[in-house]
């Protein structure tokens, strides 16, 4: 192996960023922890001063005993990136686990990872009687991990320029920097949080009042489905998720949300600049919308040859619906799910998978290979055609758009391929896994999988608290390496490995 | 510089940023909401489509 050994400086140095993440999570978890206190839920609250205790002790030990002044290379963040994002959710797991809804820690774990990667697949045992500070927690990791925990600890905790954990910004699955100082691009990905927030729970609080649920029961709704919404989580605050509301009004709100959290922030950006334009000439925008209409005609169809559905009513509410939840990856269901595989017929879940995997936009909060690189990937199939059908000494040039007109450069290309086929080889291998126990046919494990590694949550049955642990284990990687987009994940691997065999 | 201290730098630094984002927010509100207008527009241009042609399926097929 051709890796330099990391030395101790180096793992100091990541364990310093990662017991600053860590610190972050455990203030986080301070924000439940007072909620419990005021709606006297003692068993949460001390679950949460527990997890809070040992993750602000953690951090504030790493911050103490680690600190350090050297600079954070490009290895030591993506590294730091990899093993935050395994570790957060180690903590944030202390009060699920503690809540007594999980069959045992991993299933804790499972929930932690997925609710910090926002990807909603959940082993949770009876939610609908779970503490509201418990359950609030579930939804602030979907809202934590959606906009990125190392964003989060950028704001919070970063002094300075954030330059030494610039690193880190793109480590967590990020694309360019959408102003150039890091922590102006954090502050600016928060505001628009902060915005959605503010219109979305008010929306969800009036109509949830409306449709009959208490001041203060709609307001608990309204605040967790919008950060499953718009942070396109997939956990739900009722085991019956968006199915439980019956309101029409209720749905396109969150249809909204889950939209506009698809929407790329550096898209965002663009029109709170003004650039309205960018709506309709955006390369990523396009094939966003067009693969969502693609798949809404697929699962009409679907849906309507199989005998499933009838009226347009239905097949909207039901079918396209769940299109959106599906591709922006949040996850909320409309219907049981486990109708998907056994009333659907086999084209309205196949649209669900494809849905899933493409994903929302490069840069949002939402999972998935992104609309980006297959835009790019398809130009780039297009480049190559009119390469060969044009004269060899012509000059091929390419163009998409991103904030402006810019030229696709092969390697570029290349970036995207490669990222598109490690999805592939997740959505398939997981698959596999679940295939070996027998007991799913391949509708349902490839559905599940796609919908573990793309960080979309939806699930058609085959993971539940009885699922096989390996099964869980590997559902827990596929959203690891979902969300960090594999680049950060494989960064703390090579490091794993240079610590093993790499040459001093 | 010691334990207490540093806490003490690290909340007066977290709520330096809360006032920041709050100071932030409310600077940007118009272009904010303008850009907010521009993907809910979008976002119920996708939904009509998405209506019309669940109607049209419903219809046709």
């Amino acid at each position: 192996v051709l890796i330099v050994r990391p030395d101790w400086h180096d793992l100091r140095l990541i364990a310093f960023y990662v017991g600053r993440v860590v610190f972050g999570v455990g203030l986080l978890m301070l924000v439940p922890a007072v909620l419990a206190l005021l709606l006297r839920e003692w068993n949460a609250a001390s679950s949460f001063a527990i997890g809070a205790g040992l993750a602000i002790t953690i951090g504030r030990a790493a911050e103490i005993r680690l600190h350090s002044r050297d600079p954070l290379g490009w290895s030591h963040g993506m590294a730091t990136v990899g093993f935050a994002w395994l570790v957060a959710p180690v903590l944030a797991t202390v009060p699920l686990y503690l809540s007594g809804h999980y069959g045992g820690w991993i299933d804790a774990y499972f929930d932690g990872m997925s609710g910090l990667t926002a990807t909603g697949q959940t082993l949770v045992q009876d939610v609908d009687h779970m503490a509201i500070s418990v359950n609030v927690w579930r939804h602030l990791m979907h809202f934590a991990g959606g906009q990125g925990i190392i964003i989060v600890v950028l704001s919070l905790l970063a002094g300075g320029g954030g330059s030494q954990v610039g690193t880190m910004y793109f480590g967590e699955g990020r694309g360019d920097r959408i102003v150039p100082n890091v922590l102006h691009t954090a502050r600016f990905i928060f505001t628009v949080a902060f915005v959605y927030a503010a219109i979305g729970i008010t929306a969800l609080w009036v109509i949830g009042m409306l449709i009959g649920l208490s001041v203060g029961r709609s307001l608990f709704h309204a605040v967790t489905l919008f950060a499953t919404a718009f942070d396109t989580g997939g956990f739900a605050p009722m085991s019956a998720s968006a199915a439980y509301y019956h309101a029409w009004s209720y749905e396109i709100v969150l249809i909204l949300l889950m939209l506009a959290g698809a929407f790329s922030f550096a898209i965002h950006h663009r029109l709170w600049a003004g650039y309205r334009n960018e709506l309709y000439r955006n390369t990523e925008v396009r094939t966003f919308a067009l693969v969502l209409l693609g798949l809404a005609a697929v699962t009409t169809v679907g849906l309507i040859t199989s005998g499933a559905m009838d009226g347009a009513e239905t097949v909207f509410r039901k079918g396209f619906l769940t299109v959106i939840s599906a591709q922006t990856t949040t996850g909320l269901v409309f219907e049981n799910p486990r109708l998907f595989v056994s009333d659907w017929g086999v084209l309205a879940p196949a649209a669900l998978v494809t849905g899933m995997a493409i994903g929302g936009m490069a840069s949002s909060t939402a999972g998935g290979i992104k609309a980006m690189r297959l835009g790019l990937a398809a130009k780039g199939l297009w480049k190559d055609v009119r390469r060969v059908l044009m004269p060899e000494s012509a000059l091929v040039v390419q163009t998409y758009h991103a904030g402006r007109r810019r030229i696709l450069h092969d390697e570029q290309i290349r970036g995207a391929v490669v990222i598109l086929l490690l999805y592939l080889v997740a959505f398939l291998g997981g698959a596999m896994v679940m295939l070996t126990y027998g007991r799913w046919d391949l509708t349902e494990a490839l559905f599940d999988s796609t919908a573990a590694a793309s960080n979309g949550g939806m699930s058609v049955g085959v993971m539940t608290p009885e699922a096989p642990t390996p099964m869980k284990v590997v559902a827990v990687l596929q959203m690891w390496f979902g969300r960090l987009e594999f680049m950060s994940a494989f960064a703390l691997i090579g490091y794993l490995l240079a610590i093993a065999r790499g040459r001093t | 510089v010691d334990g207490p201290s540093r806490l003490r730098r690290r909340l007066r630094l977290l709520s330096s940023r809360t006032r920041q984002l709050v100071a932030a927010a409310v600077d940007e509100a118009p272009s904010a909401l303008a850009g907010v207008a521009t993907v809910v527009i979008a976002a119920v241009f996708v939904l009509l489509l998405g209506f019309g042609l669940s109607f049209a399926a419903a219809l046709l097929l």
